[in-house]
């Protein structure tokens, strides 16, 4: 008798659960699932269906993992907004999710699908080429305007 | 390779003093140009 | 809405929109008083001194750009975005002896577009314009926008309410008061502009240690503090020259060259060029501290009024306002008057009506202010892109006018049909390498054809250009 009282409860609990996990809606990422970068920015935002109905607008978690299963995670930002802009990073893989969280009843709800940033800087070669050509056009430009000027001061 | 720590001060710190020169030296221009009627 | 910190309540924000208003218009009426014939309302009168002189050419430059761009380039590209930024000052510098140059070979012109007409003929004449309005037009727009986006950010004033006003009191200021007005609202925002950054700057030395920014950098953004950012390397010399091709051709920069006494313009203009070299670092440190405090960015053209007021919290959010109120007001006013002043002079008087008179021209001007700063109220009416990117995409056509400019005012060798392929050459080109390479090196690629282009024509022309040819502007 006491046993299944016990499972009762239990049932009660359970379903109290899976009734407020419903409430939780899984968020979505209005990116593509697959980002190239070759500056190491970029925004990402996000949002879940059935904005408008809520009370107050949804809490967020936001990861990033090197690894696409999320092996180990860093925590990025919680709260209300819905974009984050990410910069400064380094070559390699980055992969990101999204979940709704409700930090007064310590309660989250499913995580996104997770979508990943492939960072490609632009190679040294190139920037170096182009830094080059930069500085000597700027070295012309300088020789123009102050042999110019010296020019005209013997014209006059 | 990393910017230096010392440099990142640096600029900062130059940055803000050298805008402060900056504004001293366009009231003092304003006051010479007044005292000698060649504002505009 | 991805962001809802807004720093300031809508009551203060309407409060100081509403004083700086009218104190700008009030400035506006006093000092159009002077404003009599052509030569007073396009030009001040021809004979403006240092102090204004200097600070015109260095407010003029504060602009949304340096106030707001340039925290985004320090966010995006790190140390070297902001160094990237700085380096726009050598346009400055550069354009120092081109000022004096101006005034001794063309002591009666009003516009660039004069310069182009008499050194090229018309058909480089026809497509500077092109491009000098286009460049005169996006810079407003970017900068209507601003106004816009950071009066929505401070204060919560709705994006199109903020845009509108911004808009609407610079053209009432500059339709009363012309060049005189424009000159004389710019020192006062130049002095605000620079006490304003250095208070904010010092403030946010004050409550944040510098090291604790750096060792966030390294561990949460490495790129940002490394010296090896391909993006920022790349960034540097194609800011430079988009800052050179800028101040060049554009008329904003020409008016003055025209409007300053004789014999001060090099110095002015010098001075100008060491007092916003520090201005992009000094406002764009601040963005480099949100991991610091962890705040979120959620859209990066924002990230200089958003930092600045979770920094300083609301008095200190106050000076900002003001701040930014100021330097897009000194560069929507400027752009108002110099490219009105470009269409009035160069598409009205030169080729629709050249026996115009002088009440009627400047009834042109008045009607060309309003109608220029109505059609960018509509362009920017919807908000599109972020503020880089809509600039940016004149940077090519600008950085392409550079040499055949240089090269006509001081190579008597230097030739019309040079300066056309140059200036075409260079905006496709360039515009290429924007959209396949990277928006960071489209003006460096632009700036490379027009050199190359216009030395070769040079080279290949055996007749003189008569200086005194200038003369009859």
């Amino acid at each position: 008798m006491k046993h299944s009282y016990y499972i009762l409860v239990f049932i009660i609990i359970f379903l109290v659960n899976a009734g407020i996990a419903d409430e939780m809606p899984q968020p979505f990422f209005d990116n593509a699932a697959e980002i190239t970068t070759r500056s190491g920015y970029q925004r990402l935002s996000w949002g879940v269906d059935g904005m408008a109905q809520m009370s107050e607008p949804p809490k967020f978690e936001l990861q990033q993992s090197l690894s696409p299963q999320f092996a180990s995670s860093a925590h990025i930002y919680s709260g209300a907004d819905r974009a984050t802009f990410l910069s400064g990073l380094k070559d390699g893989d980055y992969y990101y999710r999204v979940r709704v969280i409700d930090p007064q009843n310590n309660t989250m709800g499913p995580w996104s699908e997770s979508i990943s940033i492939k960072v490609r800087h632009h190679s040294l070669t190139l920037a170096f080429t182009l830094f080059a050509i930069g500085a000597v056009i700027l070295l012309f430009t300088v020789l123009i305007v102050v042999k110019g000027v010296r020019n005209t001061q013997i014209e006059n | 390779m990393n910017f230096p720590l010392s440099v990142f001060n640096l600029l900062i710190l130059a940055s803000l003093l050298l805008m402060s020169v900056g504004a001293t030296a366009l009231i003092v221009m304003l006051i010479n140009d007044i005292r000698t009627k060649k504002l505009w | 809405m991805d962001h809802q910190s807004e720093i300031l309540s809508p009551e203060v924000g309407w409060i100081l929109l509403g004083l700086l208003s009218l104190l700008w218009i009030g400035l506006g009426f006093y000092w159009g008083k002077k404003a009599k014939g052509m030569d007073g309302f396009m030009l001040a009168g021809r004979n403006v001194g240092l102090a204004f002189g200097t600070a015109t050419a260095m407010a003029t430059w504060v602009t949304s750009n340096t106030t707001m761009l340039a925290p985004q380039f320090a966010l995006e590209l790190g140390i070297w975005g902001m160094l990237a930024y700085s380096t726009a000052a050598v346009g400055l510098f550069l354009f120092a002896p081109l000022a004096k140059r101006i005034k001794q070979i063309m002591p009666t012109g009003y516009t660039s577009g004069d310069f182009i007409r008499l050194r090229y003929g018309s058909k480089a004449w026809y497509l500077f314009l092109i491009i000098s309005i286009f460049y005169g037009f996006t810079w407003l727009i970017s900068m209507g926008m601003a106004g816009g986006i950071l009066m929505n950010a401070l204060a919560g004033i709705p994006y199109t309410l903020g845009m509108t006003i911004i808009l609407f009191v610079c053209i009432v200021y500059t339709v009363f008061g012309g060049l005189y007005a424009v000159i004389g609202t710019d020192f006062i925002q130049s002095l605000i502009i620079m006490i304003g950054i250095v208070v904010v700057g010092g403030a946010v030395l004050y409550s944040i240690d510098l090291d604790q920014v750096y060792n966030d950098l390294s561990t949460d953004k490495p790129m940002l503090i490394d010296m090896l950012l391909p993006a920022s390397i790349m960034a540097i010399f194609n800011n430079l020259l988009f800052g050179i091709g800028e101040v060049f051709h554009s008329n904003v920069w020409w008016s003055r060259a025209f409007a300053i006494r004789e014999g001060i313009g090099q110095k002015a203009f010098t001075l100008a060029g060491f007092f916003w070299l520090p201005v992009p670092i000094a406002a764009g440190f601040i963005a480099l501290t949100s991991g610091t405090l962890g705040v979120n960015i959620t859209s990066p053209d924002m990230v200089g009024p958003l930092m600045a007021g979770n920094i300083l919290g609301k008095s200190g959010s106050i000076i900002v306002f003001i701040v930014f109120f100021c330097s897009l007001a000194s560069s929507i006013d400027s752009l108002l008057a110099a490219t009105s002043d470009l269409i009035v002079e160069d598409i009205y008087k030169r080729m629709i009506n050249p026996k115009v008179g002088e009440k009627t021209l400047r009834r042109a001007s008045v009607i060309i202010i309003v109608g220029l700063g109505l059609l960018a109220w509509m362009v920017c009416l919807p908000r599109i892109g972020t503020l880089a990117s809509v600039l940016f995409f004149a940077g090519p056509l600008v950085a392409s006018t550079i040499y055949p400019i240089v090269t006509g005012l001081f190579w008597p060798k230097a030739t019309a049909k040079g300066a056309i392929w140059a200036m075409l050459g260079g905006s496709v080109i360039g515009l290429i390498a924007y959209f396949f390479l990277g928006w960071y090196t489209g003006s460096l690629i632009g700036a490379a054809v027009s050199i190359i282009v216009t030395t070769v024509f040079a080279r290949m022309n055996d007749t003189q250009f008569d200086w005194n040819q200038l003369k009859d502007a």
